[in-house]
């Protein structure tokens, strides 16, 4: 093949990234739903006629390359003869697209002259998709529970649209007029990114696009290879758990054995948990994206992507997996699993990267509703989001103190007064959650305190808490750090801690204080800076007690001044724990 | 207050580097530019040196305004106030955990912005507020008193307060200045109330806390220099650039120094806006072209758009900025081979040290500088007018070495390529400045300024058709020039959330008169007469539920019966506008009320150009030069034009090239070049 010129090329690269970001600048523009535009819950990109994506812009990092398997699926279902131009498709199948029912992913092929050049597509989570409960549940045992099911259904043909398809899903989905102004905003960014595609045809010619196309993935598989080949070769293993899979009580086993070898690397899962009976499974596709979430942090993440960077990663499942699941499996909360996945990769390759890899993060949703009815209006509400944790210390520095898990990226907090502005509830409290960082030499970074008073007579609490069997892990020496909990009405004589439950029952004025994890630490404590510790205690980040216990570090309960004479005596013995 | 004919008018642009000052005679017109260097240690002497260029005594300058970067300095390097905070009982850990998003979303060691407030000097006093401003806990003054002791301990000098919903009801915020001012006057106090009445608290937590850290620093640089003018004979206000684009009197940007802290871009902005103006344009995409970034602003009608949040160095601020955003990509940005064999450029900058290669400072990458200079776009023997020496010799070696050999591409293809690829990143990066305004490059116009930009403005405007380029005069020191033409401008906002149709129109109109009351005596202070002061009203809106809102002009109209489907149907159009849908059937709601209090300044008029004919005056060919264009290939005899002796009306036929001293204008084949009447270049493609 004739190779394309290196301007021209560059001049292309950037044509195929700006097309997927305008496709993002629309969405989010014309989206209606706050999941897409303010949590950025979706992904789109732009794809080769084979569906290899050449660009992708990603809302969260969790989409990291999995748009291709829908259209992959697409082209085997419909058969690539019958896909016409002015054709859009949808699908939300969770067992060849990955991940949950509410991801629904809207494609449309890109024509030139009569001939498929590409396609173009968007996922976004629909807020409802139909199902048990309103915006999903986590004890479903199938996933006829878990909602409306479309796989590679043709909404549009040849440019017009089906309205069967449309009646249909307006009678099976929650606030279907929102849902499809949603729908519309995913089409219309499929079509500005093929307008941009052939823009980009018209005015370098097919042919000279294709070579690009196809040197650009070659390149991207290039840079990763090199990556890879800097690592040493090996096998290296790690594992974690999760606490149970929602609906049973038995611990989730996560297994993950790292070959490097040369410029490849391969990902298996051989030995995980099989399949569950409620909802922490995780389709394969997504499980890929979970390997290409650590492959992408451990060898280049700030570049933009394309499929090419993932070739030299292979991922080894059993079809009896969690991570593989099988109709009828439930996996809405297949986000769970894959956030310890990523982490459990990550500290497999701890030992190839050297110093890259930190303490494990909280590693948790922290899934946090409530909800009942307003009072002051005498409709429902419901304030829901995922809460952030510490993060794990490095070699060289503290974690970070409260952010959000690892799968989620960019998306936000709710301000205190803007709930308290829209919902019958006081946040009294967010503040750091003392003593809640893995000790270490450097310490892992906080979790939180967020404490809701509910200020209306009746409502419910649904949380959805995991890491306490497997505590966020430190590294090195480090320790760990402390896990998520929900504690109801603290302090009180009916103070309870709950882990995960639906529809826990408060009453007016009921405190619900939600406690978030912290990182895990990195190396020894006991030689952490004594002044570190210090500064630790001035600054209310970790008590007197855990000073002593944990860093054999002595100090003056009034003058935090440091007792050395006693701190060398107690380091000496090997600290007070 | 100027009249507008009296004297001088006088611009002072502090940068990184250089001083710009601009003169502008009232009466005549006549426009003179001083560039001196910039004094790092005390401003005040880079300052007092040009100044001193313009007259001896001062008696005869009218009006000076001021752009500084004294505060933001202070924030970028960590230079500030050690400064305190309190906050409502439970929230003082508000300014670490922000919003707790991570926006480099891969990266491991991303890190969110550091408190510039530690932990042990962020204190908690009980009290609290629900979001009506309803007291539901009393504030204890014996805590405050407590705090006061701990930061006089701790020698914290400068405090600022955030207590939750002090946007709806600022009364514990104001008792808690009250105490710091009888308890701890030597202390400055910042009330987050008075910087930004909005809600949302950890951003008007980082607000106040960046104001009171700037602070001191910022008041005694300005009272240094109020000193030092009156010293020289200066008789009149002295006015300080704020981010909004608009200029205030020292007394007021004493008060909150953190709206000048984007200034920099806003000379350029206004300038955009102004000349567009005068050019009969009506859209205009303002394309400020400098040596590390460069800055993209769109100006509609003329006026620039303006934002009302934004953050620097994720710092997030709720105070006005002209709507600004910056791309990585300039004339330093360097251009590198990667270990796959792909072209990039930047967003490493060779910045001014060491520079490009050709500056010979010891730079060793090729930058865009070094790829101009090789296609014969820049004149070696004419860097900053002819002051500075260059060496194309050593960007032709570096570029062979680092580029052209590792491409197998001939040296030329090199250059022109590393242009290319310049110009496709900073064109794709201002459509999408462009559609996320819900606004089409095509109908604009673009015009370009800074060092860089009009060399690559025709370039950059092909990408994106855009037909028209327009380099205005001294686009070198276009920003300098640009904050002559500010409006005194205060910026007021109220959040108040309220259903559209349930709010009568007397409780808003009540608020807004208060602000416009307090507006007006800002506006009094500095002496503005009646007849020169404007307010404009406005409402932040959205449909019941939404997170984002729409800023939607608000109707003076007084008893107008229908002013709530009046404001419904203005905002049902901006969100058409900016969202791509509306839905008029929906519930809406206001969320923040805005008062911007504007006094008018008479804008002084530039000389118009003597009028020439169609061709150049012979005077006004310097000569020729062998210029590299895609479509011609070298061009060996392109006419060379002094921009200084151009005339009104001259049509200068591409390609050719326009040197002045702060820059360089390239006009591409197929394109022409007139020159107005003002003396502004407007370049149009052909046909």
């Amino acid at each position: 093949m004739k190779r394309v010129d290196p301007v021209t090329l560059e001049v292309l690269r950037h044509g195929f990234i700006a097309a997927a970001n305008e496709m993002r600048i629309n969405l989010m523009r014309t989206s209606y739903n706050p999941i897409i535009y303010e949590v950025l819950d979706f992904s789109v990109g732009v794809f080769d006629a084979r569906g290899n994506m050449i660009a992708q812009a990603a809302g969260l990092p969790i989409f990291l390359g999995n748009l291709g398997a829908a259209i992959k699926t697409v082209i085997a279902d419909v058969g690539l003869a019958e896909i016409k131009p002015g054709d859009v498709y949808m699908i939300n199948d969770t067992y060849t697209t990955g991940s949950h029912v509410n991801d629904v992913t809207v494609i449309s092929p890109v024509y030139a002259d009569g001939e498929l050049v590409g396609f173009t597509a968007s996922r976004a989570h629909w807020l409802d998709i139909g199902g048990k409960s309103p915006g999903g549940s986590h004890d479903c045992t199938d996933i006829f529970q878990e909602g409306l099911r479309l796989r590679s259904v043709r909404l549009y043909e040849e440019g017009k649209v089906n309205r069967s398809i449309l009646q249909i899903i307006k009678d099976n989905v929650r606030w279907p007029e929102a849902h499809m102004g949603d729908l519309r905003a995913q089409i219309a960014a499929a079509r500005t990114g093929e307008q941009r595609f052939l823009e980009l045809v018209e005015r370098f010619g097919r042919e000279t696009v294709l070579e690009a196309v196809a040197e650009m993935l070659r390149q991207g598989e290039e840079s990763v290879r090199q990556a890879i080949a800097r690592m040493p070769d090996g096998t290296y293993l790690a594992e974690g758990y999760l606490d149970n899979d929602g609906v049973g009580t038995e611990p989730l086993y996560i297994k993950a054995t790292v070959t490097i070898s040369g410029d490849e690397m391969t990902v298996d899962l051989t030995g995980s948990s099989e399949q569950t009976l409620g909802p922490l499974n995780c389709g394969l596709a997504a499980s890929v994206s979970g390997c290409r979430v650590a492959l992408k942090c451990a060898t280049d993440p700030l570049s933009p992507v394309n499929e090419g960077n993932f070739a030299p990663l292979k991922l080894i499942v059993p079809s009896n997996s969690m991570f593989n699941v099988k109709p009828p499996g439930p996996a809405f909360l297949y986000g769970i699993s894959l956030i310890v996945l990523i982490d459990v990769v990550l500290k497999a390759l701890a030992p190839a990267l050297g110093d890259a890899v930190p303490a494990a993060h909280y590693g948790d949703m922290a899934g946090f509703m409530i909800y009942g009815v307003d009072p002051a209006t005498g409709r429902q509400f419901i304030q829901q989001e995922p809460e952030g944790g510490g993060w794990g210390a490095f070699p060289d520095r503290d974690g970070e103190n409260v952010m959000i898990f690892i799968a989620d990226g960019d998306t936000r907090n709710i301000p205190a007064e803007v709930i308290e502005s829209k919902f019958p509830l006081r946040l009294e409290r967010y503040s750091l959650r003392e003593d809640s960082g893995g000790p270490g030499k450097f310490r892992g970074g906080l979790g939180h305190y967020r404490d809701y008073r509910l200020l209306a007579d009746e409502g419910f609490m649904t949380c959805i808490m995991d890491r306490s069997y497997c505590r966020p892990w430190g590294m090195s020496g480090g320790k760990e750090g402390a896990h998520d909990l929900v504690v109801v009405n603290p302090g009180t004589a009916g103070e309870k801690t709950v882990m995960k439950y639906t529809g826990y029952r408060l009453k007016k004025g009921d405190v619900c204080s939600v406690r978030t994890g912290g990182g895990g630490g990195y190396g020894d404590p006991l030689e952490r800076d004594p002044e570190m510790v210090r500064m630790d205690v001035i600054r209310e980040l970790v008590t007197l007690e855990s000073a002593r216990r944990h860093y054999g570090v002595v100090l003056d309960p009034d003058t935090s001044a440091i007792d050395w004479q006693a701190t060398a005596e107690l380091r000496r013995r090997g600290g007070a724990g | 207050m100027p009249e507008g004919d009296r004297g001088y008018r006088v611009g002072v642009d502090i940068g990184g580097t250089f001083t710009d000052i601009v003169v502008l005679d009232e009466k005549s017109g006549d426009l003179s530019l001083y560039k001196t260097p910039s004094t790092p240690r005390d401003f005040w002497f880079g300052v007092e040196a040009g100044i001193r260029k313009v007259s001896d005594s001062m008696d005869r300058v009218s009006m000076i305004v001021h752009g500084t970067t004294v505060g933001l300095n202070a924030f970028l390097m960590r230079r500030g106030e050690k400064a305190g905070l309190i906050t409502t009982r439970g929230f003082r850990d508000i300014y670490d955990i922000g919003r707790h998003n991570r926006e480099s979303m891969y990266d491991l060691r991303y890190r969110k912005p550091e408190p510039l407030v530690p932990r042990e000097h962020r204190l908690e006093v009980t009290e609290r507020l629900d979001a009506r401003g309803n007291v539901v806990t009393p504030l204890d003054e014996d805590e405050v008193r407590a705090c006061v002791r701990k930061f006089k301990a701790e020698g914290v000098r400068s405090i600022a307060v955030c207590l939750i919903h002090s946007y709806a009801n600022a009364a514990h915020e104001d008792r808690i200045g009250e105490i710091l001012a009888e308890e701890y006057p030597e202390a400055t106090v910042s009330l987050s109330h008075d910087v930004a009445r909005e809600w949302r608290e950890y951003e008007r937590t980082s607000t106040v806390a960046i104001n009171a850290y700037i602070r001191p620093i910022v008041d005694r640089y300005l009272s240094n220099m109020e000193t030092q003018l009156e010293r020289q004979g200066y008789m009149h206000r002295l006015f300080i650039c704020q981010s909004s684009g608009g200029v205030s009197s020292v007394e007021v940007t004493k008060l909150s120094p953190v709206s000048t802290l984007m200034s920099g871009p806003a000379g350029g902005a206004v300038g955009t806006a102004q000349v567009s103006g005068l050019e009969k344009i009506p859209r205009a995409i303002g394309f400020d072209m400098g040596g590390t970034s460069t800055d993209v602003c769109v100006s509609i009608d003329g006026n620039v758009l303006i934002r009302t949040e934004y953050k620097i160095e994720r710092h997030p601020l709720l105070v006005p900025m002209v709507d600004v955003q910056s791309i990585g990509a300039g004339g330093g940005s360097i251009a590198w081979v990667d270990s796959v064999g792909a072209l990039n450029v930047g967003p490493q900058s060779a910045g001014a040290e060491p520079g490009p290669v050709c500056y010979d400072k010891g730079g060793t990458e090729v930058t865009t500088t070094d790829a101009n200079l090789v296609l014969g776009r820049l004149n070696p023997d004419y860097f900053l007018g002819g002051e500075m020496a260059v060496r194309p010799d050593l960007s032709a070696k570096r570029l062979d070495e680092k580029v052209a050999g590792p491409l197998k591409l001939d040296r030329t293809a090199a250059a022109a390529g590393i242009l290319r690829v310049v110009n496709t990143k900073m064109a794709y990066a201002v459509r999408a400045v462009t559609v996320e305004r819900g606004l089409s490059p095509r109908e604009f116009a673009l015009v370009a300024f800074g060092g860089a930009g009009p060399m690559h403005a025709c370039d950059v405007a092909a990408e994106l058709e855009i037909p028209t380029v327009l380099v205005p005069v001294a686009p070198g020191q276009f920003s300098a020039l640009g904050m002559l033409y500010s409006d005194i401008r205060h910026d007021f906002a109220w959040t108040f959330l309220t259903k559209t149709r349930e709010v009568d129109r007397a409780t808003l109109d009540e608020r807004f008169d208060s602000l416009a009351k307090r507006a007006g005596e800002v506006l009094e202070q500095e002496d503005v007469p009646r007849e020169k002061r404007r307010f404009v009203r406005s409402a932040d809106m959205r449909y019941v539920g939404q997170e984002w809102s729409v800023n939607v002009p608000f109707g003076e109209e007084a008893g107008d019966t229908d002013w709530q489907a009046n404001l419904e149907s203005r905002f049902h159009e901006l969100h058409k506008r900016n969202y791509g849908h509306s839905a008029p059937e929906e519930p809406t709601e206001i969320v923040n009320l805005r008062l911007t209090a504007v006094g008018l300044v008479v804008n002084p008029r530039l000389r118009e150009l003597a009028r020439g004919g169609a061709g150049p005056e012979a005077q006004a060919l310097k000569g020729t030069r062998k210029v590299y264009f895609p479509s011609l290939g070298w061009n060996e005899r392109t006419p060379i034009y002094e921009r200084e002796r151009l005339l009104a009306g001259n049509k200068l036929a591409g390609p050719a090239v326009v040197e002045e001293p702060g820059s360089t204008t390239v006009v591409p084949p197929g394109w022409t070049a007139t020159v107005s009447a003002y003396g502004n270049m407007l370049i149009r493609k052909n046909g």
